[in-house]
């Protein structure tokens, strides 16, 4: 089984560049804004690289004001689990960013609102879960007995639709329970699947529950280098089929596969690199 | 006029229509104009520099290496296994521009050493299946040792290559065979991708691989007890009632490079879950 390295220093440094570049084209597009800052988290808090944060919290400061003061907040389809990531990113390095703060007690309050029903999905206790590290008086509620019931029998997750086996992912991350080794090697072979399918996202996903909460096996490692194999000269992540997506504009592609594809991959690395720095098998936090 | 007199017509003929080519393509992408300037290439590559075609080779190099800097041509290698031949040899003429940077080939040799890019390794195996079925008869048909190309990691890698099709169905096939040969002892090396495509058939309810990977699993590379139970359950869903083949395969997972109709498929499927049905009525009831 052969070790991966991910992501060098200087890749590192020409990925950070990258994801400013497109922040500052996409500014205007919040949703893909905050993608950009979220991966610059990552590889700035990345053990061995700690570049600096203080840039990032003024970037998040200024789109978590463009946020709040938006009419209409649901237009911009920010992703609530990528703010509350990156203000736990921050606080972790002690930056409290004011206006970022109230931007996650807005979605905080916005949680506690919802019915059970809501409450009880992978995604959403997932972020009740990470609200609760952040000091929210929270509940994270119990999920509903049939998915307890898919949680504990790993066979039959490889026949669930991509959303349900999502969700179980959620579960995880949100409980922060370890996967064993036959959970981590389905785990890992769909993830091997999906990535191979392009499926970068979902993929990912699964990767990162492997590395952050299970037991690290050959499959997760090939899936891996998958991942790093993405790699472009620019600094991004993900290949386009110039035979499929010629109509595409540049402009597209980088919205639509390479900015998510890079934010999936440096969160994957950087989830890989804090298992490798602490053990950790309990998981960890922004993972 | 003798022939000779017609090469600069011709050769402006050619660098009208290639530079046309080469717009085209950076234009538009196709296949199509890809293959025409690989059809191209191909003759190049096996002149010696030679007066007449310099400026072809020149306009073809800073093409190949502009492509190859702007990252086209590594969309174009991983997009697909038929298109990695081409890509090389547009590689090889980049370097013979101003333009070409050592760097900018890192990314495809990248892909490459990570076995990312496709390679066709049917022909390999081929020829080796060939050979030992025909030795069987008494018939030689080596022609020589194949050297130490490592069949068992160029097969089991090919998990890390984008998309699968019948072919590689074939190729799994092809490497059972030559375990059940006794020309080679794959069977523990070979475990990953014939894994990754059952569980992607499991994922995608395609019955006719599933029958057959369950099939080349049970029998040669192994099939854990997890894997087992979700495949059981997928192969009783899909049994016909009376007597009937399985269903009519996926379509998209038909390929280009190999002629498979629908039928031979679906016979093939139906025969392989019969083969392997009694093994896992037996270990699930064990």
């Amino acid at each position: 089984m052969g070790e991966t390295t991910c992501l060098s220093f200087e890749q590192a440094i020409k990925t950070d560049r990258y994801c400013r570049a497109l922040g500052d084209i996409y500014f205007n597009n919040t949703a893909a804004y905050i993608q950009s800052l979220f991966a610059r988290c990552c590889l700035a808090t990345t053990p061995g690289f700690n570049f600096d944060l203080r840039k990032i919290a003024e970037d998040s400061s200024r789109i978590a004001k463009t946020v709040l003061s938006h009419l209409n907040r649901d237009e911009l389809a920010i992703d609530p689990l990528l703010v509350v990531q990156i203000r736990l990113i921050l606080m972790s390095a002690g930056m409290d960013v004011a206006i970022l703060r109230e931007l996650v007690d807005l979605i905080a309050g916005e949680l506690a609102g919802q019915g059970e029903d809501i409450r009880t999905q992978g995604r959403v206790r997932r972020i009740a879960s990470l609200l609760t590290s952040l000091g929210y008086v929270n509940d994270v509620l119990e999920p509903p007995g049939d998915t307890l019931r898919l949680l504990d029998n790993p066979a039959v997750w490889l026949g669930l639709p991509t959303a349900q086996l999502s969700d179980v992912a959620d579960h995880f991350f949100a409980d922060k329970v370890g996967l064993d080794d036959m959970s981590s090697q389905i785990m890992s072979l769909v993830a091997l699947g999906e990535l191979r399918n392009y499926r970068l996202d979902f993929g990912c996903k699964l990767l990162r529950l492997v590395f952050s909460q299970g037991v690290i096996c050959l499959e997760a490692n090939e899936a891996l280098n998958f991942v790093a194999l993405q790699r472009r000269r620019d600094g991004g992540y993900g290949f386009v089929n110039p035979f499929l997506e010629a109509e595409q504009s540049e402009g597209d592609k980088a919205l639509s596969l390479h900015l998510p594809a890079t934010l999936n991959a440096v969160w994957l690395f950087r989830t890989k690199a804090l298992r490798r720095s602490d053990g950790n098998l309990g998981g960890c936090l922004a993972c | 006029m003798t022939l000779s007199d017609s090469v600069p017509k011709l050769l402006a003929a050619s660098q009208e229509e290639l530079e046309k080519l080469l717009d085209e393509f950076e234009g538009s992408p196709s296949l199509d104009a890809f293959f025409d300037i690989g059809a191209t290439a191909e003759i190049l590559s096996l002149d010696r520099r030679s007066e007449e075609t310099t400026p072809l080779v020149g306009m073809l190099s800073n093409a190949a290496a502009r492509w190859l800097w702007s990252g086209i041509l590594e969309d174009v290698a991983f997009a697909s296994v038929g298109c990695v031949y081409h890509t090389a040899l547009l590689c090889y003429f980049a370097q013979y521009s101003d333009k070409y940077h050592p760097s900018d080939i890192k990314t495809i040799k990248r892909l490459s050493e990570g076995r990312l890019l496709g390679r066709s390794d049917l022909p390999l195996l081929t020829q080796e299946v060939t050979a030992a079925y025909l030795s069987r008869c008494q018939v030689s048909a080596t022609f020589g040792v194949s050297g130490k190309r490592d069949l068992a990691t160029l097969i089991d890698k090919r998990a890390l290559r984008a998309r699968s099709d019948e072919y590689d169905i074939m190729a799994i096939i092809m490497c059972a065979q030559l375990v059940q040969l006794g020309c080679a002892s794959y069977e523990s090396r070979v475990r990953l991708f014939p894994r990754t495509l059952l569980i992607e058939s499991v994922r995608s309810d395609n019955i006719n691989w599933l029958s057959a990977l369950t099939f080349l699993c049970v029998r040669m590379f192994g099939l854990p007890p997890w894997l087992r139970s979700a495949v059981v359950e997928r192969a009783i869903t899909h049994l016909p009632e009376g007597v009937g083949l399985l269903p009519w395969p996926q379509s998209d997972k038909e390929s280009d490079l190999i002629q498979r109709t629908a039928r031979g498929l679906r016979l093939r499927s139906t025969v392989a879950l019969m083969l392997c049905l009694n093994d896992l009525e037996n270990s699930d009831h064990g």
